[in-house]
């Protein structure tokens, strides 16, 4: 008897907590700490970050042990436990001219207003599987004492993130200028600003309102910031390879770095830094070469989420531009809107796994029917 | 107000009260009474609303619960089914999430409950003004299947506009004789909206027109929610020539309670598929094997014996002409089973469902040369 048939369904339920729960205690090794996970498991923490949104590594990391590192049911719990918390306020529009960077590069230009800073990264740490004796490995991975190796006052992110101040002659290279002001300057760029006497509208919130097709970039920015990682560059990647995609675009810059988060103070009203947060942001460029799109200047995709996800951060400028460009044309916008969200997508696949014995018996029936009408040749 | 604030916050004490711990504060809870006002004033018409996330899966009755726990209070008596079953594991479970976070009672019977939240079908038992029903809805797009731009599916309803579905109906009767929906057919609310009534079985669908309780549906994944209040018209898409047909299998009835009124899913037995043998071919059976009468005699009991007594002189005999179903029966463990029926109404063979292929063949050919001319005793 299957266990959709099962009695007592309680029990069985409650059986199956006790067993994920005892597997736990009964595992020979240390209990992971939340310090573990957020220092050496930053880029995972990150990710259920993002996905969840929800910006508590403390949070993400729990969530993260409790779903034994399934990264996209940590994002699930972070989910629900936003919904357990009434919603009191929104912060002030965070500039990401303020981004402190910890790392900034940019594919479009060798050498960049502001430069290049490679800092942290693992891309070009050579992809070879260290085979160093167990023992061995620990003492090398062992903390070093370096002033700057742990934290720096934030309590909250990254144990390895580097970002004292940097200076190169008068430059400072933790706030290097935007790419997209040397772009204008050049006027390379289309010009999708509002004019001066437009209405600047407030966000879309999609987690208030749903994002239906036709609504404003801000909700598609927003669910392509949310977005699965892996749906997100899966779509990303199939649209890339479509005959209306001639070239890749190119990245003007890929930032990682520190942003200053301000509400409005509830007294005086005015704007007070509550927090910071980590997060990548992408400005990416892309060709114009379809015959209405002006074909003398270049375009711009947006891409920011939470925490370390470049991976994440560049697929989603790429679509930024791919839906702008789109305009409605294709499914596409309604693809980024709908589909890519994978608490959704994942949730609709795992109810696949509960009871559907009437519906089934429904289709067992109408199999009968078609049969039954062709016997007759009531098949015309 | 059931709020949460996590300790630290600047802004705490803004909210009021909040001590309870919950899965759903309360402004979000109010949002969502919102839009079920909205969703009853609008019969059939999707109120999309900003749907949180529930610790369930989405698609495991988040929309559902969001809608139970704006209702619900600790007054309330809930009743929780999954296929219509109370015992099943996803009912047990969001029953216990609701009844822990409401603080309100769990009941099984449907006469004593304030509030029944479904999966998949609607209750038996006629509920009441009384009551509310609550319909978890996986997808709630009944134009999905014809048209996929959501821009698209916002003109038809609004424009009342569903000529492509009829023409898929249409189709779908040309291409394969019969209309092939199962579970979620589309129907017309109040003559206006064409709603998915989730998968709900055929069988339920009757149910909905007029009936005396409120029914919500709620899509947590779509973000939608859609009614349909008391005494409202609910029709099954269909055509005046190709009548409206539920789940039916001649001649089966549950085999615990002998009910031949209800919905009957089927089960698998170690020899193979089977339907649940009807109640009175079980008693018959039963005579039969007590040896109390022949199997004929007990055979006639339920067949030409009320036919006769109710004057009825087409039916009850199995003769060249005659309207009557035919039914295979293999008998195990005292109890009947119906292998394979024909509906003499419809000419229609169906249940070919026995353990082997063989088998069946033997069952058909019997049938087939019974039908073709008289046999007594037939067996």
């Amino acid at each position: 008897m299957g266990f959709s048939n099962a009695r007592g369904g309680t029990e069985a339920i409650l059986a199956a907590e006790r067993l994920v729960r005892s597997s736990g205690e009964e595992a020979g090794s240390d209990r992971i700490g939340l310090a573990q996970l957020i220092e050496r498991m930053g880029l995972a923490v990150d990710r259920v970050m993002g996905e969840g949104g929800l910006w508590s590594p403390e949070l993400a990391a729990r969530a993260l042990r409790r779903a034994e590192g399934d990264v996209m049911e940590a994002a699930q719990l972070l989910r629900a436990h936003r919904s357990s918390i009434p919603r009191l306020a929104y912060s002030e529009v965070a500039s990401t001219d303020e981004l402190r960077v910890i790392r900034r590069i940019s594919s479009a230009f060798r050498n960049p207003p502001g430069r290049q800073l490679l800092g942290r990264t693992t891309d070009y740490v050579g992809r070879l599987l260290d085979l160093m004796p167990e023992d061995a490995d620990a003492a090398e991975d062992a903390p070093h004492d370096h002033a700057h190796e742990h934290g720096h006052g934030h309590g909250h992110g990254h144990g390895h993130v580097h970002d004292e101040p940097v200076t190169t002659g008068d430059q400072d290279l933790r706030h290097p200028p935007r790419l997209i002001g040397l772009l204008r300057e050049m006027d390379m760029v289309v010009e999708r600003r509002p004019g001066a006497d437009a209405e600047d509208p407030e966000p879309f919130d999609i987690t208030r309102v749903p994002a239906r097709p036709g609504a404003p970039r801000s909700a598609v920015l927003a669910a392509l910031a949310r977005a699965e990682t892996g749906a997100l560059v899966n779509l990303w990647y199939a649209y890339t390879f479509s005959t209306v995609k001639h070239g890749h675009e190119i990245p003007g810059e890929v930032r990682h770095g520190w942003l200053p988060v301000k509400v409005a103070h509830p007294v005086t009203g005015r704007p007070v830094t509550v927090t910071e947060i980590r997060v990548t942001e992408v400005e990416t460029i892309d060709d114009l070469d379809r015959p209405e799109e002006d074909r003398s200047r270049l375009d711009l995709g947006y891409g920011l989420c939470f925490g370390h996800n470049e991976r994440k951060a560049i697929a989603m400028a790429g679509l930024d531009l791919l839906v702008h460009r789109d305009g409605g044309r294709t499914e596409l916008e309604q693809r980024v809107l709908i589909t890519l969200d994978g608490i959704e997508a994942c949730g609709f696949l795992e109810h696949l796994k509960l009871p559907h014995y009437v519906d089934f018996r429904s289709l067992l029936d109408r199999k009968r029917a078609v049969r039954g009408s062709s016997a007759d040749g009531g098949a015309r | 107000m059931t709020t949460t604030l996590r300790p630290g916050t600047a802004l705490r004490g803004l909210a009021g009260d909040a001590e309870t711990t919950g899965i759903f504060d309360e402004l979000s809870r109010r949002e969502v009474r919102r839009a079920v006002l909205t969703a009853v004033a609008v019969p059939g018409y999707q109120v999309p609303f900003g749907s949180r996330e529930m610790p369930v899966a989405r698609g495991w009755g988040s929309g559902g619960l969001q809608v139970t726990l704006a209702l619900v209070g600790p007054e309330d008596r809930l009743k929780v089914i999954d296929q219509g079953e109370d015992a099943g594991v996803n009912a047990a479970n969001l029953r216990r999430l609701v009844c822990g976070q409401a603080g309100c009672d769990e009941v099984t019977d449907t006469r004593e409950a304030t509030l029944v939240q479904s999966r998949h079908r609607i209750p038996e038992t006629p509920m009441t003004e009384e009551q509310v029903l609550v319909l978890q809805v996986p997808v709630p797009e009944p134009l999905r299947g014809v048209v996929s731009d959501m821009r698209e599916q916002r003109r038809m309803h609004a424009e009342a506009d569903y000529a492509k579905m009829w023409v898929s109906l249409y189709e779908d009767i040309v291409r394969n004789g019969v209309v092939t929906r199962s579970a979620g057919y589309p129907c017309l609310v109040n003559g206006r909206y064409v709603i998915s009534p989730t998968p709900i079985p055929r069988f339920d669908v009757p149910k909905l027109d007029h009936s005396a309780h409120l029914t919500l549906f709620g899509a947590g994944r779509e973000k939608r929610i859609y009614a349909v209040p008391p005494h409202t018209l609910v029709e099954p898409l269909t055509f005046e020539d190709v009548p409206f047909e539920v789940e039916h299998t001649s001649g089966a009835a549950c085999r615990h309670c002998g009910s031949a009124g209800t919905y009957l899913v089927e089960e698998p037995a170690r020899d193979g598929t089977i339907y649940l043998p009807a109640a009175m071919l079980a008693a018959a059976m039963r005579l039969a094997a007590d040896g109390l009468v022949p199997l004929h005699r007990a055979v006639a009991l339920v067949t030409s014996g009320p036919a006769r007594v109710a004057g009825l002189t087409d039916r009850g005999r199995l003769v060249p002409g005659a309207r009557a179903d035919l039914v295979a029966v293999t008998v195990a463990g005292g109890w009947p089973t119906v292998r394979l029926s024909h509906c003499a109404l419809t000419r229609r063979w169906s249940g070919i469902v026995a353990a082997t292929p063989a088998l069946a063949d033997e069952i058909a050919e019997t049938l087939r040369a019974a039908a073709g001319e008289p046999v007594t005793p037939w067996r």
